[in-house]
């Protein structure tokens, strides 16, 4: 038994060097005198350690599919590869929060820290195996999630949306909880594949009770991802939060709750079953309605910050609408989608949040004229903005492409209409800022501190991989097409 | 058997002070003491884990943050606010008929009240065999939640210099 621990520790190696990570930066935090304001170590510690969880994951991948810890966790390349994505963003936000304006001097420490934090709760809701460990990831990252949201303390509408946060997240976790407790009531196991062995076979009286009770769970995964009707949190605390934690919200507890619930329905739903055409149907339902109320709200925003939150939501939408295809095509275009979105809000956030520390504000008119005074970026938020809209060779076209060819093939033709309605709607929002940029006249000569050449260079960086994944797109989709989920 | 009797008392005696009491200290206090001789009476039944978990977060958890709810508000205003008059008298008459018929019922069907033989006290065994066996890694990463929670608290609780200023502005104005 003992052996069998340390056996585990060796694919368990990402998550030990976070909490150690964790650990130590908060040790360094405390070494540091009050009216020391550079704290550049805690910086260089936590990339250092970021890089070195991204390499631990790499080893981890390619190895065989393992459930560890008595099977509490499942280490395989469907979630390491989600994990990958999640350091990646965790890398750029924590540099992006570096020389960002929007959160004070004393707390940026704190918030390398928070970030941390929320990874490692990342880390458990993508490789959950059991309604625990699923439970202590989605707590895990919703507490710290709460402090970031408010961590502008002298901002109102920074408190009112860790306010809202935490009201609405204590809810919806509660109400998770409580369809939880009924699964465990019912089938008598919280593993998920003792309740997938079951749900094939239930009696009616034991139907009766898990319908709702499934319903009750998806509400507190789906608060996580902000699907509609449980998203009406997630504008106002993006708008309040500081630019650098919207940025973190937008990918990293997003992207988690996106691989908890593949897992979930790719788990508990591959036998038929009239569960399963009930999970289906509310999965048809919430995502059409998620694309849509995210996209049409995002009309008539004013500012980026928001539109992007907006959109944010429709892609969450979209990503849900691949897992009525449960099964290995819909897992394969979700990932991919997952890895284009992450690149492109990065670009959209990272440049967005320049400008927002230059003019204190983030309306659409402060893009205008971007073009004549810092012409690579404007070329990059094109660039980002015609990805997102689903322009061809983009990378977002592909993987919205990926995404709607297989929804026809498997003969889901409404919810792929309506996709394909909602990409024309979001062109409208999305253009609208390069229309700024380029047709209209800069506001003022002002050099904009932000775009340095580092800075430009790391944005043009992340821009590229927009390219290459819409051009040479067959090596990273057979890169995801072996990332398969494990069952045990 | 005196020993039964004799934490019966205490309990009942300390239960009543928690109601007749004047002095709302002495009600948290007697409080308090109500959940540790509660505690002492699963103890007598041989429930070691049940008294633990009783001491642990009745007695001193919830205890405590009575007392600290007592010290955040003016006590002195609701010192005289207690409800007089016929809805008293209602609830005082229903609430005693439902204790009598539940003696009535217990009586009635012979109910074996006390089983103490019955309980073989194997449950902090199990507990702990299936915490650090079958959830040691759930129970493990509540550790890094907790302490998530921690940094969380510290950080928004946290004083600012920048809020500081403002504040001193506003007393300016």
């Amino acid at each position: 038994m003992h052996l069998n621990y340390l056996a585990n520790i060796g694919r368990y190696i990402p998550e030990i060097l976070l909490v150690i990570l964790m650990v130590g930066l908060i040790l360094i935090e405390a070494t540091y005198k009050e009216d020391e304001k550079d704290r550049r170590y805690i910086f260089i510690t936590a990339i250092i350690g970021l890089v070195a969880t991204f390499v631990a994951i790499l080893f981890n991948m390619g190895g065989k599919p393992q459930a560890i810890f008595t099977n509490s966790i499942v280490i395989d390349d469907f979630s390491s590869l989600l994990k990958l994505i999640m350091v990646l963003g965790t890398i750029a936000v924590v540099y992006l929060s570096r020389f960002s304006k929007d959160i004070y001097e004393t707390l940026k420490t704190e918030f390398v820290i928070m970030a941390v934090g929320i990874l490692i709760g990342g880390f458990l809701l993508a490789s959950a195996n059991n309604m625990l460990t699923l439970y202590l990831g989605i707590e895990t990252l919703s507490i710290l999630s709460y402090v970031m949201a408010s961590l502008k303390k002298n901002d109102e509408r920074s408190s009112e949306a860790g306010l809202k946060y935490a009201l609405y997240g204590g809810v919806s976790a509660g109400i998770m909880l409580f369809g939880l407790s009924h699964i465990f009531g019912v089938l008598g196991t919280i593993q998920f594949t003792g309740v997938a062995a079951m749900i094939p076979n239930l009696t009616t009286v034991q139907m009766a009770i898990l319908m709702p009770s499934f319903v009750l769970f998806f509400a507190g995964i789906g608060y996580k991802i902000a699907a509609v009707p449980f998203h009406m949190w997630s504008p106002d605390v993006y708008e309040g939060s500081p630019t650098p934690v919207t940025t973190f919200f937008a990918i990293v507890p997003k992207i988690a709750g996106i691989a908890v619930l593949i897992r979930v329905t790719s788990v508990f739903f591959t036998v038929e079953s009239p569960m399963k055409v009930g999970w289906i149907g509310l999965m048809l339902v919430v995502s059409a309605l998620t694309m849509t109320v995210g996209n049409v709200t995002a009309i008539g925003q004013k500012s980026v910050k928001r539109m992007l939150a907006y959109s944010s939501i429709s892609h969450a939408g979209i990503m849900m609408a691949s897992l009525v295809m449960i099964g290995d095509v819909g897992i394969r275009a979700v990932l991919f989608y997952a890895i284009t979105y992450l690149f492109m809000t990065l670009v959209a956030f990272y440049i967005t949040s320049i400008v927002q520390d230059k003019y204190g504000n983030d309306h659409f008119d402060r893009f205008s004229g971007l073009i004549y005074r810092y012409p690579w970026m404007a070329v990059m938020m094109t660039v980002v903005m015609f990805s997102l809209t689903g322009i061809p060779p983009l990378a977002g076209f592909v993987a919205k492409y990926n995404i709607l060819s297989s929804l026809i093939n498997s003969k889901f033709y409404t919810l792929a209409v309506i996709l394909g309605l909602n990409s024309v709607v979001s062109a409208y929002y999305y253009l609208k800022i390069v229309r700024l940029m380029v047709l209209k006249q800069p506001e003022s000569e002002e050099a904009i501190e932000g775009f340095g050449f580092l800075n430009q260079m790391i944005i043009v960086v992340m821009t590229l991989p927009i390219f290459v994944l819409g051009i040479f797109w067959e090596t990273i989709m057979s890169f995801a097409n072996v990332s398969k989920l494990f069952i045990n | 058997m005196i020993s039964d009797i004799f934490l019966t008392i205490i309990t009942m005696v300390f239960a009543l002070m928690v109601v007749f009491s004047k002095k709302t200290v002495v009600s948290a206090f007697a409080l308090l003491m109500t959940m540790l001789s509660i505690a002492m009476i699963y103890f007598q039944l041989g429930t070691v884990f049940l008294a633990a978990i009783q001491v642990l977060i009745n007695a001193g958890a919830i205890a405590v943050l009575f007392i600290f709810v007592m010290m955040l508000i003016n006590l002195e205003q609701f010192q005289n606010n207690r409800e007089k008059g016929k809805v008293k008298l209602v609830i005082s008459a229903i609430t005693i008929l439902i204790i009598l018929g539940v003696f009535a019922l217990i009586i009635n069907n012979n109910i074996e009240v006390l089983a103490v033989n019955n309980i073989a006290d194997n449950s902090m065994l199990l507990m702990f065999d299936k915490l650090f066996h079958v959830y040691y890694l759930p129970f493990e990463m509540a550790t890094v939640l907790l302490l998530a929670a921690l940094v969380a608290c510290v950080v928004i609780t946290g004083h600012e210099k920048n809020a500081k200023v403002e504040l001193e502005g506003d007393k300016h104005e």
